[in-house]
C-alpha cells in the first residue's frame, strides 16, 4: 500500500490536549478500512508530520484538509528504518 | 464490563421475559489497547506479528495497527450469551462471520435482538441476531444464536444440556 509523509502547520496542535483530541479516537486516525494515519508528530518549531497509507493520495490530501492543516508538502516514502527494522514499504 | 459479582447477584432472565424485536442489554468492552492483544496473543500462544509486533503489522502487512483476535471474538460472543443466560439457562448455538477489523482504541459494543422465541419440551428457546458494534458504527461480527431461558413455572433447563429431538439436527 503506498505511504505518504506530510509536513505542514495546524493551528494548536503544539497543545498536547488539543493534539489528544485530534488523534486519539480511533476514527481520527483510522479514515477508513483502507486509509490509516500510521504517525503524527508535532515538532518543536510548531510543524506538524503525519504519515499515512491508503489506496492513494487523495484519501491522505482529504484528511489533511479536514484537519484544517496548512501543507507544505507531501512526499511518497520507499522506505523506513524503525528503531533497527526495516522496511521497503513499497511492498506491504 | 461486567464484574464476577454482578453476575453472583444476577437474576434469571426467563423466557416469559423477552419478546421479538427486544434488544437484550449489551456488553461494552474497551477502549481495548496493544496490551490486550499481546496478552491474548500469549494466552493462547498465538504467535502471529500482526497481533503483537506493530511495525510488522502496519509496514509489512499494510494493516492499520496490531488487530484483536479472531479467536478473541469468538471467546466474547458465547461468553456474552452465557452471562445472559445465567444462572440456569443455556447458550446453546451461535455463529458469526468474522469482518472489521478491531485495533487498539476501539470500544466494542456485545449486542443481541431477539428475531424468534418458541417452546419445545417445556424449554424456552429464544433466536438472536447478535454481533460485536465498533464505535464507528461498523458491524465486526454479525450472527446469530440460540439461547434456552427457563420459563416461569416450568421445568428446569438440564444440565449439560441436551437439545429436544425435534431441534438435535438444527
Amino acid at each position: 500500500m503506498p505511504r505518504w509523509i506530510a509536513v505542514g502547520r495546524a493551528e494548536g496542535w503544539d497543545d498536547l490536549a488539543r493534539f489528544t483530541k485530534e488523534m486519539k479516537g480511533t476514527p481520527q486516525w483510522r479514515v477508513d478500512p483502507k486509509t490509516t494515519i500510521t504517525t503524527v508528530y508535532a515538532l518543536g518549531d510548531g510543524r506538524v508530520v503525519a504519515e499515512c497509507h491508503a489506496p492513494s493520495q487523495a484519501e491522505f490530501d482529504e484528511w489533511l484538509k479536514n484537519k484544517g492543516w496548512k501543507v507544505e508538502s507531501v512526499t511518497p516514502i520507499r522506505h523506513v528504518a524503525k528503531a533497527g527494522d526495516i522496511w521497503d514499504v513499497r511492498k506491504s | 464490563m461486567t464484574t464476577a459479582q454482578e453476575l453472583r447477584e444476577k437474576k434469571q432472565l426467563h423466557f416469559d421475559d423477552v419478546s421479538v424485536g427486544q434488544q437484550l442489554p449489551p456488553l461494552i468492552i474497551g477502549p481495548l489497547t496493544a496490551t490486550h492483544m499481546f496478552r491474548w496473543s500469549a494466552a493462547i500462544e498465538n504467535w502471529h506479528r500482526i497481533h503483537y509486533d506493530q511495525s510488522f503489522a502496519i509496514y509489512h502487512e499494510g494493516l492499520p495497527s496490531v488487530l484483536g483476535q479472531g479467536s478473541w471474538k469468538q471467546s466474547i460472543l458465547p461468553r456474552y450469551l452465557k452471562d445472559l443466560c445465567l444462572p440456569d439457562g443455556w447458550p446453546w448455538k451461535v455463529s458469526f462471520q468474522h469482518r472489521a477489523m478491531i485495533v487498539p482504541g476501539d470500544t466494542i459494543t456485545v449486542w443481541a435482538t431477539v428475531t424468534k422465541k418458541y417452546e419445545e419440551e417445556g424449554l424456552g428457546f429464544v433466536d438472536l441476531d447478535v454481533g460485536m458494534r465498533l464505535a464507528y458504527d461498523a458491524e465486526s461480527c454479525p450472527g446469530k444464536a440460540t439461547i434456552v431461558l427457563p420459563i416461569r413455572g416450568g421445568r428446569a433447563i438440564p444440565y449439560p444440556f441436551v437439545p429436544p429431538k425435534k431441534l438435535a439436527g438444527n
